[in-house]
């Protein structure tokens, strides 16, 4: 079997650069997003992301409360949450005139082994919550577990070269949530939790 | 997680295409962390006994292929890329480096047309942008692949095939 092992240097820079398409500026249009319903099968037929399941939205932050630190560790500003309900995937975009960066993630609570996995994904209309810490890592080590489609050739046809599968995830064991109630006076829930994040 | 289908052209266009120096070696593959090891103890430099040949300058080009995209040589197959021929052996593995690697003042190896070697100007480290790959003949399936992976150092040995390919689940 195919074992394709790239350095950390180079781990990071990839990562880095792709995440360079959701942030660019701070004035461009993108969104972080979590979201309550199904996680989507695909993104490859969202044309228009700012439009996409608008309902489901229960926490956003924009362009300009998002930094990415170390290359790769993204935290946010607090933002009030839209409206209460159960958090079960995020998402990410960015347009960037026709073309559309985006990604999106399953969120459960531990250990059901979403992308994403917190204590609680329960969320509270006008509690604010923000990121810290959320790391984004590329696979070092990849093998020929999936292979390409065969490229017409005459014969007899070569197999086809090992291909990568650098399985982008997010990687935030360090990551929080935290969460301040905006009237600590009356019996808001939670008034002071911190979520720990741990990846899958 | 799921992303949008341009994020494999992402990772091939923004990085993976500045691949573009080649180390090639024999010997069992190592590990990046092993490889580190032997470039450091000189195992694996021009001075070693695995170092075959070394490539530069790999034009490289990104091309979508149903629903892959692949970073792949453009040249033709008989293009040279140097003659830094380094010793006989038989061909198991390379070692490719990202073409900053050659550049600046902290510049990892520089290609000597001078003396044809390749040398390595500084310790390496996990820091340094290098993948560990495994090479064939064109009826394996190695990112690169050559007519024949025995290399004498009075023949040039041209890169026949470089292929990386992104595919994302």
């Amino acid at each position: 079997m195919a074992i394709i092992e790239q350095s950390s240097g180079l781990e990071k820079l990839a990562v880095k650069q792709f995440l360079t398409n959701f942030t660019a500026n701070d004035l461009s249009r993108g969104r972080f997003y979590l979201m309550k319903g199904r996680i989507p099968v695909t993104l490859n037929k969202i044309v228009a992301p700012n439009r996409f399941r608008i309902s489901d939205r229960l926490v956003q932050w924009n362009s300009n409360q998002i930094k990415i630190s170390n290359e790769n560790v993204l935290t946010t500003n607090a933002s009030f949450a839209l409206k209460s309900g159960i958090v079960s995937w995020f998402y990410w975009y960015r347009l960037d005139g026709d073309i559309v960066h985006q990604m999106a993630g399953s969120v459960t609570t531990t250990p059901l082994n979403g992308d994403l996995e917190y204590d609680s994904v329960q969320v509270i209309k006008n509690s604010t919550y923000s990121i810290s810490g959320l790391e984004f890592r590329l696979r070092k080590v990849f093998d020929d577990n999936e292979f390409n489609p065969v490229i017409p050739s005459p014969t007899p046809a070569p197999p086809t070269p090992a291909p990568i599968n650098p399985s982008l995830y997010v990687f935030p064991t360090s990551a929080t949530w935290l969460v301040n109630a905006i009237i600590p006076s009356a019996g808001v829930y939670p008034e002071s939790a911190t979520w720990i994040v741990s990846g899958s | 997680m799921i992303f949008g289908d341009n994020i494999k052209k992402d990772f091939a266009e923004l990085t993976y295409k500045n691949m573009t120096l080649a180390v090639v070696y024999r010997g069992k593959q190592p590990t990046a962390a092993e490889y580190i090891s032997g470039i450091n103890n000189g195992t694996y430099t021009w001075s070693g006994n695995f170092l075959l040949q070394a490539y530069k300058n790999i034009q490289l080009n990104v091309r979508k292929i149903e629903s892959t995209y692949r970073v792949e040589k453009t040249s033709p197959s008989r293009t040279l890329h140097g003659d830094f021929m380094c010793q006989n052996g038989t061909a198991e593995w390379a070692a490719l480096f990202n073409k900053t690697m050659i550049e600046g003042s902290n510049k990892l190896l520089e290609f000597d047309l001078s003396s044809n070697t390749v040398n390595f100007l500084r310790n390496i480290t996990d820091d340094d942008l290098f993948m560990i790959v495994p090479v064939t003949d064109m009826l394996g399936d190695g990112v690169l692949r050559f007519i024949s992976i025995d290399f004498y150092t009075d023949e040039n040995n041209p890169l026949k095939q470089y292929s990386l390919n992104f595919s994302i689940i």
